[in-house]
């Protein structure tokens, strides 16, 4: 096994590690909460390593940090995943074929995917099924955790990009 | 673009989402059970949740002294004034129950009925998508938590457990509009159905509907549960906060103030058996 690969290895198992980090301080009772608004930690953090290492591995962590949500939800395991995954690989493929990886794309595909997978979860979850004031649910609820959690994902960003330059992508896999 | 869709990356991609997809279908099927996947990441990651929340409870709780010290004054004075109302009701309480224990005695009834068994919890995560303050707690089948099994505190009901894996479980509280709990005034004697709406819920209430017209419910009330299959009868649900009447106007519909802290809970209990759940014998 050469260096490059090591470092692959390394590099991955860090990504998974700060994954599983994230998910611990977002699922944490009271931590990072403003007027009951909690941000979603792993979801932007997967589309900035989809931006930065590729649509074949952003699809794959974007299926981690979905599943990762859906593990404290209460919607249908398997549907932050698919929704994640799919965002992610679509951010992959855009910064390789459209447009450059920085801090506005991030902001854009995060922006993109918070309020695809809260607006689908709460037209499923509650919009649906006709009960009293649930728009509120997407005013209250959806809106400030979706723009919560882009904020919170661009320290993770700059973070990722620096991991990113440290332990470069081997040959075959470059964006 | 077109190469992409034709390599081998491309359909592990596909497989991925189909995995995805396969996830949703399969949890349909499994229902109060956690995923496999959901089950292996819940035992890796629970010592660190674990840890985490009791970090973060100590420090909220350290700061919440002080940022709270007006309240807690407020609290302390409205306690005191309680205490005193309820050493009044002591003295009768005692000369009832002493009443209570003569005539059992003289009628030969005996307590038949199983104890209940009961699981303390903490909980070490929340949804931050969910406006109904679900969560997550430290037990699961392991410790004989099932689907379905009420979720108290020792000031009152909080929900129950809406799925369940081999060390974690979510629970569903009170607040939640999908929610029906059968539930009875403790002074009237009137029963109805509690349940959770959006409005009430943002601000940590829910509401008993379907009261009788001509109720004499009234403010300060205490809120009972009824009892059935999922429910022991008697858990403290919470306080009438405000009395009004239905849309329809053919029955009183009241707000209550839930007696156990929904939002903020850190610990709780489960309640793994009791006298008549699930319509047997107690056991789960």
């Amino acid at each position: 096994m050469n260096s490059t690969a090591r470092q692959n290895i390394f590099k991955n198992v860090l990504f998974v590690l700060i994954l599983l980090s994230l998910y611990v301080l977002q699922s944490v009772p009271g931590l990072f909460a403003i007027y009951g608004v909690k941000p979603f930690l792993t979801i932007p953090a997967a589309i900035a390593i989809a931006m930065l290492e590729g649509e074949f591995s952003g699809g794959i962590y974007g299926a981690v940090a979905g599943l990762l949500c859906d593990m404290g939800g209460l919607l249908l395991f398997g549907y932050n995943g698919l929704v994640t995954a799919a965002c992610c690989i679509a951010a992959g493929l855009f910064v390789i074929h459209l447009i450059r990886c920085n801090i506005f794309a991030f902001l854009l595909f995060s922006i993109f995917t918070m309020l695809l997978r809260g607006a689908a979860e709460y037209f499923f979850a509650y919009g649906m099924w006709n009960h009293q004031d649930v728009s509120r649910i997407f005013l209250n609820v959806t809106l400030p955790a979706a723009l919560y959690s882009v904020i919170a994902g661009i320290p993770l960003f700059f973070l990722l990009r620096w991991m990113h330059r440290r332990f470069p992508v081997p040959e075959g896999d470059e964006v | 673009m077109n190469d992409f869709v034709k390599t081998f990356k491309f359909k592990v991609l596909i497989a991925l989402l189909c995995v995805m997809l396969g996830f949703m279908v399969m949890s349909v099927y499994t229902g109060g059970t956690s995923s496999f996947f959901s089950q292996i990441v819940s035992i890796i990651t629970l010592p660190a949740q674990r840890f985490s929340s009791s970090v973060s409870n100590s420090v909220s709780g350290f700061f919440d002294r002080f940022l709270d010290a007006g309240e807690t004054y407020r609290q302390n004075e409205l306690m005191r004034e309680e205490i005193n109302e309820l050493r009044k009701r002591l003295v009768d309480y005692d000369k009832v129950k002493h009443e209570n224990e003569q005539l059992r005695k003289i009628s030969g009834i005996q307590q038949i009925l199983p104890d209940p068994t009961f699981e303390p919890a903490s909980v070490i995560a929340r949804d931050p998508s969910d406006p109904f303050s679900s969560f997550t707690i430290d037990k699961g089948t392991l410790n004989d938590v099932s689907y379905l099994d009420p979720v108290i505190t020792d000031e009152g009901l909080v929900g129950y457990v809406s799925q369940v894996g081999l060390t974690t479980a979510k629970v569903v509280t009170i607040l939640d509009i999908n929610i029906n709990i059968g539930a009875y005034s403790s002074a009237t004697r009137d029963v109805g159905i509690v349940t959770g709406t959006v409005d009430l819920a943002i601000q940590g209430l829910c509401r008993m509907e379907y009261i009788p017209r001509d109720s004499e419910i009234e403010k300060g009330n205490i809120i009972l549960t009824s009892g059935g299959e999922i429910y022991p009868k008697d858990i403290i649900i919470g306080t009438v906060e405000e009395v009004k009447t239905s849309a329809s106007g053919v029955s009183v519909v009241t707000v209550i103030r839930p007696a156990a802290q929904i939002q903020t809970v850190k610990d709780v209990v489960v309640v793994t058996s009791f006298a008549g759940q699930g319509g047997g014998g107690g056991a789960s």
